[in-house]
């Protein structure tokens, strides 16, 4: 008898191995899983202006959970949940130092790309951050720095331009790598007018020029346009502005990345220039950044930057603008403003780094000067992902 | 109009006959892979190499430029074994070439070619160990016999690509065995004085050469692939190394050769720089170059 139940537990075990083995009969398989990783952003940080909560205090900056796979010999598919922390000011009540409102989650992508479009030809369809400039396109933990440039914020959205659509792209016949990308989405990212029927559409143009084999240089130019969010311009909430918004944007890169060593000494320059262009309700607003980060170490690297906006809002309106918008976008509603940032980032290996950050934003219309120090831990954990570049 | 229209076909067939005629366009990710295509594919192909040989091929920038290469390509030959995971997707996503997709014929991932597949986990991975490569050791073309083996599968596959070509993709193949075959073996008498003491490895690349010359390895600095060894580690591999009598640390151009050449100082041994790749030094210009002189400088630590 206990040899029957011996040899039986053998049988069923066995049975259990060949049904690990194939799924067959039970459908169950982890063969065709996505590939699955997930960054997390943890954030400390003190403000000189104590309001906001955001700037003073330790939380979740951005969880982010990323599948991809091959959807069939057509389609390749990513998608990004991102969760993070939710703020009085995210629900547009334009609370003066509002509370933790707790956790919010966005779908940041939700696309699929063309496996097997002919003639070269890159075809996106879904939720993705729009091709404008070098910084629009990152996600959070790709970030030079711990929060965006000012001017990436007030002029193209503080919560990521992402939008649903479709883009196509070509490489263009030059002697150089030159990519145009052409796109048309519903734009509901914050900057649009989300109730509006009318699409946004924009392009891309991208230039690389190998300049050795450790160097490059990227020249870009972008420009989107679509009908404008009615508190676009920061005016008065009972003065909206109806109309189309156009940003305009060029940017360069210099890269350069020692051939000597593993994760050695390496150098990226980047600046970029936002030109926002609403069909009434501004002059020129304007904006820029610039930012290098250098690794001098295997594991380290130093990052400096600079930035500044200029929104020439018309002087009348400036007063119940601050009064009603409070710090709408991030720790100010700038009108003219100049920033400064530096910090130094401990890369211990691919999947985590420390960052340490000080960051300067000089107001220079009114009086909201801030100087803020970030601690930032950046890890992420599931599948090795690949590098952009 | 028959006259016009009988020259515009012959024209057109005369133009799709030239095109068949030219050289498949075969882009690899290695030098090491790139040389053994030339030799396979000879006239009949055109070989582009997107990672140099003087760069450590885990972390290539994925410069957009490279996927222009990959754009027009009618065969991908890349090593596997998630060696060039951090950049080939993003270049293959940049190409928009459905000809080198995963799955397709112009997608060959070399290390099928392979007999036996090293340091395969045999239990669970986590990422507290480094950044391993789960499916094993990539580093498989540091064994020449591999390198045969790889020539092999490409004349198969460019053979399925170019079927009116492929005898002479096999024959180019058997050639490159024949070639290398005797020299395979004299390198292998060359190396007997290495074989008398372990070496020490500063990074976990030098298996498969190990494997094949029958050299000891001892353990390597940096243990843990892709993170700095700690003080503690390398004071323990030390005294193994002095116990043993190690005389050669042996590391890759691109290890961070400040912290080996001090590793070898204290297990008095020497650092021993030996080309990783086709190209990552001077006198490494082809594949039996790079094995010359891999062969001839360890033997002539050996000797010190």
């Amino acid at each position: 008898m206990r040899s029957i139940l011996i040899l039986a537990a053998a049988t069923v075990l066995a049975a259990g191995t060949a049904l690990a083995q194939s799924s067959t009969a039970t459908g169950v398989s982890r063969d065709f899983n996505p590939a699955i990783s997930v960054n997390t952003l943890l954030l400390g940080r003190v403000a000189d202006r104590t309001a906001e909560p955001a700037y003073n205090g330790a939380d979740l900056q951005e969880a982010e959970v990323q599948f991809t796979s091959i959807v069939d010999p057509y389609w390749k598919a990513d998608l990004v949940f991102a969760i993070h922390p939710q703020h009085g000011h995210d629900h547009g009540e334009g609370e003066e130092g509002a509370d933790h409102g707790g956790y919010a989650g966005d779908v940041e992508v939700a696309r699929i790309a063309g496996q097997a479009i002919p003639g070269g030809f890159g075809l996106v369809v879904g939720k993705d951050y729009l091709p404008f400039g070098k910084h629009v396109p990152l996600h959070t933990h790709q970030f030079a720095f711990v929060d965006a440039p000012a001017a990436i914020q007030a002029f193209l959205g503080d919560h990521g331009l992402t939008e649903t659509g479709v883009r196509l792209s070509h490489d263009l016949p030059l002697p150089w790598y030159s990519d145009l990308t052409a796109y048309g989405v519903d734009g509901r990212a914050e900057i649009f007018a989300a109730e509006s029927r009318d699409l946004a559409w924009g392009a891309r143009w991208s230039n690389l020029f190998d300049l050795s084999l450790e160097s490059t240089l990227e020249v870009g130019g972008s420009w989107l346009r679509g009908p404008m969010a009615p508190d676009y311009l920061l005016l008065h909430d009972d003065e909206t502005v109806a109309g189309d918004l156009q940003v305009w944007g060029a940017d360069v890169t210099w890269k350069w990345v020692s051939a000597a060593a593993s994760r050695g000494p390496a150098l990226a320059v980047t600046g970029e220039l936002i030109l926002p262009r609403p069909d009434q309700g501004a002059s020129d607003p304007w904006g820029w950044y610039a930012q290098a980060q250098y690794r001098f170490k295997r594991n380290w690297w130093l990052g400096l930057g600079a930035g500044g906006l200029d929104r020439s809002l018309p002087h009348e309106e400036e007063d119940a603008e601050e009064e009603e918008h409070g710090h709408g976008h991030g720790l100010g509603p700038w009108e003219e403003m100049r920033e400064y940032k530096l910090n130094l980032t401990w890369v211990p290996s691919e999947f985590s780094a420390i960052r340490l950050e000080a960051a300067r934003f000089d107001d220079l219309v009114g009086d909201a000067d801030d100087t803020v120090f970030s601690l930032q831990f950046n890890f992420t954990i599931g599948s090795h992902p690949a590098h952009l570049y | 109009m028959k006259t016009i229209l009988t020259l515009t076909l012959a024209t057109v067939l005369g133009a799709v006959t030239i095109a068949g005629a030219e050289p498949l366009q075969v882009v690899c990710t290695l030098t090491d892979l790139g040389w053994l295509a030339e030799q396979v594919g000879g006239e009949d192909a055109e070989v582009a190499v997107l990672c140099p040989g003087e760069y450590d091929p885990h972390f290539l920038p994925a410069r957009p430029s490279l996927a222009r290469a990959l754009g027009k390509a009618d065969l991908l030959c890349y090593n596997g074994l998630d060696l060039e995971v951090g950049w080939l997707p993003v270049l293959l996503d940049k190409a928009r070439n459905p000809r080198v997709r995963d799955g397709q014929p112009g997608c060959l991932d070399c290390s099928l070619a392979l007999a036996t597949v090293l340091e395969v986990p045999s239990g669970p991975v986590s990422r507290s160990q480094g950044d391993v490569h789960p499916q094993g050791n990539p580093h498989y073309l540091l064994d020449p016999r591999n390198g045969v083996r790889v020539a092999a599968l490409m004349a198969e596959r460019l053979g399925e690509l170019r079927p009116e070509a492929a005898g002479r993709f096999r024959q180019r193949a058997a050639d490159l065995a024949a070639a290398l075959e005797p020299r395979i073996a004299a390198w292998h008498a060359a190396a007997e004085p290495v074989r008398a003491h372990p070496l020490v490895h500063y990074s976990k690349q030098w298996e498969y050469l190990a494997d094949w010359l029958g050299l000891q390895l001892l353990g390597a600095v940096e243990h843990r692939p892709g993170i700095s060894p700690s003080p503690r580690h390398v004071d323990e591999l030390t005294g193994r190394a002095r116990a043993a009598g190690v005389t050669e640390l042996v590391a890759a151009p691109w290890n961070h050769l400040d912290a080996a050449a001090k590793a070898a100082e204290r297990m008095g041994a020497a650092l021993v720089v030996l080309p990783a790749a086709v190209g990552s030094q001077p006198g490494a210009d082809g594949y039996p170059e790079m094995f010359e002189v891999i062969v001839a400088r360890l033997v002539a630590a050996a000797g010190e």
